[in-house]
């Protein structure tokens, strides 16, 4: 349980910081919003496979 | 889950409302606002880390920071949502912050004039029971950031310039207008002088409105390029105002006054307390005058319609009424001759109606 209120914590504290991050580089015009949204999507989703991965393998772990 | 996350949101619109309450200016969008949202990201993922491994008590207060964290963190993400577009729009609807400066000062004469050019904005000039004037002067900026604002506030602000001359004090408030685009602002500028004061006023407007109000006035030009032009409890000995595109209201008393719009209307009510001459002049437009029904007021009216219709109380006498296409009508109240206080009225618009009512 506090294992998974932690990791639910750091993911959220993830998207914030990817949100952050990438907000700056548009407003500074590093990128526009076209490539800021595929790198979100590309961010967020590497961070569900790593999360997957990690859980899950937890998960069998705990099964077996 | 779901009552969680309803929970998650409530709290996050109560903060945000809270937050414009308390601080509205904060709508307006800051540059810190992204990377303030990245590093609550990073101590919120610092939180998660510690919840995996500290004890149990320490994990449920860093839980209840990191939540409290991740409530900041989206109440920065909507005020950016709705703050950045704003800004972006600009005028009028764009997020505008106001800087306030006030100059004033005993008068040593009584003849005082007054000079303003106020490109966009709204200028009054009123008079109080003071024996000193006050210059208000508030600027307004719509600029995309918080702090570019006030790096415009800081280079824009109002220089009022007071100096004797002749016997009058001259009061001459200059405003810059010199941005670069996208930030736009504008001046709104109220002016109180001595109700004893005889007031010389050259007011001019691009964009706005011009209003005068309870002042004895010497000597006034007003013009309004586009907008409008108010006078309220006025007496002047010569007055004249001038609207390419706008409206004239006045409330007055003038030995003479000019009112002029290109396309507007001018509606005019004399209290009726010193005689006096008044051309009313529209070209595309409209010209109501409202005299009083006094017995020692006489009103004289000569009036010209190109294309319009020129209405008068029926019981005035008609000296002179021609014309089929252009009208031109001179008509008097039956007390002219004999009334102490002698009312001219010279009105002519090219397409529209002149209409004179009294009561």
């Amino acid at each position: 349980m506090a294992r998974e209120e932690a990791l639910k914590t750091i993911g959220r504290g993830y998207a914030l910081l990817v949100i952050g991050a990438l907000w700056y580089l548009v407003q500074e015009g590093v990128l526009d919003l076209g490539k800021a949204f595929a790198l979100f999507l590309v961010l967020i989703g590497l961070y569900l496979i790593v999360k997957g991965s990690v859980v899950g393998s937890h998960g069998k772990e705990g099964a077996g | 889950m779901a009552r969680k996350v309803l929970v998650e949101v409530g709290v996050v619109l109560v903060a945000l409302g809270v937050i414009l309450l308390v601080a509205p200016n904060l709508l307006a969008y800051r540059d810190v606002y992204p990377l303030a949202v990245a590093c609550i990201g990073l101590a919120v993922m610092s939180l998660g880390f510690a919840m995996a491994v500290a004890p149990p008590r320490a994990a449920l207060a860093f839980k209840a920071l990191a939540s409290a964290l991740v409530v900041v963190g989206f109440v920065l993400i909507v005020l950016g949502v709705v703050g950045a577009p704003l800004a972006l729009l600009s005028f009028p609807v764009g997020p505008g912050r106001s800087f306030n400066y006030v100059t004033s000062g005993p008068l040593e004469d009584r003849v005082v004039r007054l000079e303003v050019r106020n490109a966009i904005g709204r200028t009054s000039v009123m008079a109080w029971d003071s024996d000193e004037y006050m210059v208000n002067v508030t600027l307004r900026v719509y600029a995309l950031t918080w702090e570019q604002a006030e790096r415009i506030a800081e280079t824009h602000k109002p220089r009022v310039v007071v100096e004797r001359a002749g016997g009058k004090t001259v009061i001459r408030v200059e405003l810059n207008y010199r941005v670069e685009i996208p930030v736009f602002i504008t001046y709104d500028v109220i002016v109180m002088l001595p109700k004893r004061a005889s007031v010389e006023l050259a007011l001019l407007t691009t964009t706005g409105e011009v209003g005068v109000e309870g002042l004895r006035v010497a000597e006034a030009a007003l013009r309004a390029t586009t907008g409008r032009i108010a006078l309220r409890d006025v007496t002047a000995s010569t007055l004249n105002a001038t609207a390419t595109t706008g409206e004239i209201e006045a409330v007055l008393d003038a030995e003479r006054a000019s009112f002029s719009v290109t396309t507007g209307e001018v509606n005019v009510r004399i209290i009726g307390s010193v005689s006096g001459e008044y051309v009313l002049s529209a070209t595309t437009g409209e010209v109501n005058v409202e005299v009083p029904d006094k017995p020692d007021v006489g009103v004289r009216l000569v009036a010209t319609s190109t294309l319009g219709d020129i209405d008068y109380p029926g019981h005035w006498v008609t000296e002179m009424e021609r014309g089929r296409v252009s009208t031109t009508v001179v008509a008097r109240t039956p007390n002219f001759d004999e009334a102490q206080v002698k009312i001219t009225l010279r009105a002519k618009v090219t397409t529209g109606d002149v209409e004179v009512t009294q009561g």
